[in-house]
């Protein structure tokens, strides 16, 4: 059947070790719900919302076995991508290359997507009832959140005008 | 050390709460989870395997052999599971009854 062997490839993306744990287990329960499963509308159902959930939960056990720090990453990495947007921007505005008002238009998205990645990295670290990341994790968490925070607030002033 | 109430995430505590009466595989406790939430908790295998996981990890739950059945894994309550699953039961009478009390209060 096709879309188990899409569910078979996307199992192969689990950690290593949990895959060697759990892999036959998860594809014999699944063929198992398959089998226990006579309507055909049904099974495509379980297929969908089993393909549909499986990358979210890949995520999520690379973050389980890190405790926290694949968010710290992934927070720098955007931090880096801000900075950078910024210092480049303002790299080619001071030579004239373009003015602030080219690049205005874009800078709400940007600026939105940062926040929303800045707040779901700072806030599922909460909601870890099993495992949450150590103290000095949470920390470089928050401070890596703190900073995208201000400098998104920077760019916002920069836009209404408050600061030139 | 006394155990801190509520410390299992609900969908853990389903889990352990199928494992009472009798060592089960996946699909089994799956579908038992489903039937006991009446139809509320669908987990999918993603799910219920990363549960299986962290519940075996902090030993709560352990892995039998059945002669009979060499593809399926079964589980069962190791001691401090169903030591574990005792708090949290003591921990949902008291909410049912303080729950109870508070309604006949109010409607009295």
């Amino acid at each position: 059947m096709p879309k188990h062997r899409i569910y078979r490839a996307l199992i192969h993306l689990y950690p290593r070790t949990y895959r060697e744990k759990y892999e036959n287990e998860i594809l014999q329960t699944f063929d198992d719900m398959l089998s226990a499963t006579p309507s055909r509308i049904r099974r495509l159902r379980i297929e969908f919302e089993e393909l549909a959930a499986t990358p979210h939960l890949i995520a999520r056990q690379y973050d389980y076995r890190s405790a926290g720090k694949i968010r710290i990453i992934f927070g720098a990495f955007l931090l880096f991508v801000y900075g950078t947007l910024i210092v480049t921007h303002e790299a080619l505005e001071r030579h004239g290359v373009y003015t602030f008002a080219d690049v205005k238009s874009i800078m709400p998205l940007i600026t939105g997507a940062s926040l929303v990645g800045t707040f779901a990295g700072a806030a599922v670290p909460l909601s870890f009832n099993d495992r949450r990341p150590s103290w000095y994790v949470r920390i470089v968490v928050y401070t890596l959140g703190g900073a995208q925070i201000c400098i998104a607030a920077y760019i916002a002033l920069h836009m209404t005008g408050v600061l030139h | 050390m006394k155990k801190q109430y509520n410390q299992l995430p609900h969908v853990a505590f389903s889990i352990l709460l199928t494992l009472t009466d009798k060592e089960r595989h996946g699909y089994d406790i799956l579908r038992q989870v489903n039937e006991d939430s009446l139809g509320r908790i669908r987990l999918s295998t993603g799910a219920l395997y990363a549960s299986i996981q962290q519940l075996h990890e902090k030993g709560l739950i352990r892995e039998v052999e059945q002669q009979n059945d060499s593809r399926r894994r079964y589980y069962v309550l190791t001691k401090k599971g169903n030591t574990v699953l005792e708090a949290e039961l003591e921990y949902y009478k008291n909410s049912v009854r303080l729950a109870e009390e508070r309604q006949k209060e109010k409607y009295a």
